[in-house]
């Protein structure tokens, strides 16, 4: 595997880790963290979080990431839609700095 | 893409689309023994309450989804609503039990919610989703779908079915509701990330593997959880993965990182406009991770991504404050 590609997988599986870690440690879920599948829905079907937990995952997002999710009620919506769109978001915010 | 099929996806997606299910099954259990039965042979946790749904999986041996499930309590009888397997099939893995005569409606669409206030009452739009009641005799309403967007299963006794689907298509020209086929659905389905045993089925790729983990209790001693625990506790080699492509690639066909076979490809369509291809593929664990730009089919560049592929318009509906008549109200961020 050429080192560019490395580094881009090694950075998105530590980031997936680390907010699938935060999900399960802020929302108190019981299940390992390796088992949040990461594209499945987090709202609704899916890990079935609901509006509460979406407040607790914004605020601790910003506390670990420095990263803004809730920009406006548009963007948060297809931020918070799995644990991939959620670390896309951390990444881009990360690039954009 | 068909012209056809094109209307249809466009009419799933802005408006709502009527369907025809087939292929669905529904048991129904209200012996309490046979309840307790069925829930041992589950592969979920069955913590519901009455006019509840979950949405389950019936597994082999390896943990391999053979059906996909809709599980739950209607006025205290279990009702099993299943795709994948034929009737007899899905007894058999429940340890009995007979499907019902059921025609099966699907409504779907953004503004499905509206159409099925004007046929009940303004009421079914606080039904939550995996809500269920039945309004009159004979007839179910879950609120559920394969689409993505606002989405009702009609499960409806034969003789009453061509009065209602009747009723619903006149109710339904106020909101321009049109019959979609099958294949819209299925199109949709792919396009939202739903699992469709069918098509994801057929790849032997077990629960884990398919990120079907959250249908599962893994505590549980049913069928396939055991296999399951056991390919958890070695660690997982692959899992399936979206990614998009500039022209069309074949199923089966192999994806490369730096010349090296790192997976397959189980599924692909195009979208509406033709531009790019959504492509359903199974990737070796270090290569499944979105945003990598880098991986070729048959010389085709292909770019991973976070699923689904579409921003749902429905995300963005809000029954109380948004109407059919309306809809250029509503805002929708660019897609991405």
């Amino acid at each position: 595997m050429n080192t560019a590609l490395s580094t881009r997988l090694h950075t998105r599986q530590t980031t997936l880790r680390m907010v699938q870690e935060l999900l399960v440690s802020e929302l108190y879920l019981e299940v390992d963290p390796e088992d949040l599948d990461p594209d499945a829905p987090l709202f609704g079907s899916g890990h079935g979080l609901d509006s509460i937990d979406a407040v607790e995952i914004l605020v601790a997002l910003e506390g670990q990431f420095q990263a803004r999710l809730e920009g406006d009620r548009v963007d948060a919506v297809r931020h918070l839609r799995t644990v991939n769109t959620i670390v896309d978001r951390i990444l881009a915010e990360q690039a954009a700095q | 893409m068909t012209q056809a099929l094109q209307d249809a996806v466009r009419v799933i997606r802005t408006g709502v689309g009527l369907v025809r299910h087939d292929g669905i099954r529904v048991h129904i259990f209200d012996d309490s023994s046979d309840i307790e039965r069925v829930e041992t042979r589950l592969p979920m946790d069955l913590a519901i309450r009455d006019g509840q749904f979950k949405q389950g999986l019936l597994l082999d041996e390896q943990g391999r989804p053979q059906a996909d499930l809709l599980v739950g309590l209607i006025q205290d009888k279990l009702f099993i609503v299943s795709r994948g397997l034929d009737a007899e099939s899905v007894a058999h893995a429940l340890g009995g039990g007979i499907a019902g005569d059921w025609d099966i409606f699907g409504i779907e669409g953004p503004f499905a919610w509206e159409l099925m206030a004007s046929w009940d009452s303004p009421g079914i739009i606080g039904l939550p989703y995996l809500g269920a009641f039945s309004p009159r005799e004979g007839i179910h309403i879950l609120r559920a779908g394969y689409t993505g967007e606002y989405g009702y299963l009609m499960l409806i006794r034969p003789d009453l079915s061509d009065a209602e689907w009747g009723q619903l298509g006149a109710l339904g020209q106020a909101f321009d509701a049109k019959e979609v086929g099958l294949d819209a659905i299925q199109h949709c389905s792919l396009e939202n990330w739903v699992f469709d045993p069918l098509r994801d089925g057929q790849h032997q790729l077990d629960a884990l593997e398919l990120q079907l983990r959250w249908r599962i209790d893994m505590t549980k001693e049913a069928l396939g959880v055991d296999a399951l625990r056991t390919h958890k506790s070695a660690g997982l080699r692959r899992r399936i993965t979206a990614m998009s492509a500039p022209s069309s690639v074949s199923v089966g066909a192999t994806v490369r990182a730096d010349g090296r076979a790192i997976g397959t490809i189980l599924a692909t369509a195009p979208d509406l406009e033709g531009d790019t291809h959504r492509v359903l593929a199974v990737l070796d664990m270090p290569y499944a991770q979105p945003g990598i730009d880098s991986y070729l089919v048959d010389e085709v560049p292909c770019r991973t991504q976070s699923a689904p592929w579409v921003l749902n318009r429905s995300l963005y509906v809000n029954p109380q404050r948004h109407a059919y008549a309306r809809r250029h109200d509503v805002v929708i961020p660019e897609a991405r």
